[in-house]
């Protein structure tokens, strides 16, 4: 009796069948399921989120949210930068209040302060993305500068703004943690404004 | 109810959605911001989905948008007739399996089909689409829909085997 030989479309079922989506994608996109202020116990659905990824977490201290080094995610949100396609908003961003933050809150869960020292004024434009499988929060600054926004502060990276991390196509990124939330700006190389 | 509903979205449809980006970006974190991208936009609408068995079509023609914004200008979704694969459509018929040492080529052979030939076949073979599914997410009807399929297999069969698609192949299936 010959065994069944499998048809081409048997064949490609098997080879093309899904593979498991990266934990980190996961955890990142289960955690943006529902606004915070919807949320019954955010702060522990964000401790199972980061149990998730993997990532320390201990009581006193503040969880870092990124998936690596700083280095790493200044180099993401660089290419994330280079391929901007479309904005979620132009001009100041849909929220009043002073740092802006939570027009991010009502679409995906977190909010996207501004930093101190830039204002409404200065955004062209912004929208919700994600650098290295994390949604971020990112605005277009006047001059052509990129501000990411995370929303939790960023592993190994100190709290202010520091030398660049990475370098491509005449931008370079830098990164800090500010108020509990991570940055990254995008500027010309060389440039650097406050 | 809400979020019982979510992740019972993530659950079911990520792995296959993340697979479905890569394969057209063949970068992980390209592929990772779109797919995220795709989630967010489907939660806010996920009202408007009624039938939860139409959720991974649903997801797909989201996730299809967010690739084409992505790749503007360098993905042709729908401009292709199957014109350069006719010769083979006939051949095709034949639905018989080639050698399994040959799969492991599938990958590069994809890449080298026009992009909407690769999409069908990740529609159907992938996303495990049905063809009414198909048909409704390209906006194609039901018999040009089942004759890309054909083509676009055959057109795969021929550059995994090098032989006209529906010529002895399988005598190495197992």
């Amino acid at each position: 009796m010959n065994p069944r030989i499998p048809t081409f479309e048997d064949q490609l079922r098997r080879v093309l069948a899904p593979s498991a989506a990266p934990a980190a994608l996961r955890a990142s996109v289960l955690a943006a399921r529902e606004p915070l202020g919807r949320r019954a116990a955010p702060w522990l659905a964000a401790a199972a989120t980061l149990l998730l990824v993997g990532g320390g977490f201990w009581f006193g201290q503040r969880p870092t949210l990124a998936p690596g080094p700083a280095q790493k995610v200044a180099g993401q949100a660089l290419t994330n930068f280079l391929s901007v396609h479309s904005l979620d908003f132009t001009g100041a961003p849909p929220s009043p209040e002073k740092d802006c933050g939570s027009w991010c809150e009502q679409r995906a869960g977190f909010r996207a302060p501004l930093p101190n020292g830039t204002t409404a004024a200065q955004v062209e434009g912004g929208r919700i993305c994600a650098v290295g499988g994390i949604p971020v929060g990112h605005y277009l600054l006047k001059g052509g500068r990129g501000l990411y926004v995370f929303g939790g502060p960023l592993e190994g990276c100190g709290n202010s703004i520091g030398a660049p991390l990475a370098v491509a196509a005449g931008l370079q990124a830098r990164v800090w943690n500010e108020n509990g939330h991570g940055y990254v700006m995008i500027e010309t190389a060389g440039e650097h404004r406050p | 109810m809400i979020r019982a509903g979510r992740e019972a979205l993530v659950e079911g449809h990520l792995d296959a959605l993340h697979s479905f980006a890569l394969a057209w970006t063949r970068n992980g974190d390209m592929a990772g911001d779109v797919v995220q991208r795709t989630f967010l936009k489907a939660f806010e609408k996920l009202h408007q989905l009624r039938d939860p068995g139409a959720a991974r079509g649903w997801l797909v023609s989201i996730l299809r948008n967010e690739i084409a914004h992505e790749y503007r200008g360098r993905m042709r979704l729908v401009a292709w007739d199957g014109a350069d694969f006719d010769g083979l459509a006939g051949e095709a018929a034949q639905d018989e399996g080639i050698d399994p040492s040959l799969l492991a080529a599938l990958p590069s052979a994809l890449d080298q089909l026009p992009d909407p030939a690769r999409e069908i076949l990740l529609l159907r073979f992938q996303q495990d689409l049905s063809y009414e599914q198909i048909s409704e997410l390209l906006g194609l009807p039901m018999g040009t829909v089942q004759s890309r399929l054909h083509r676009a297999k055959a057109a795969l069969k021929v550059l995994l085997t090098g032989l006209p698609a529906g010529k002895s192949t399988a005598g190495g299936v197992a």
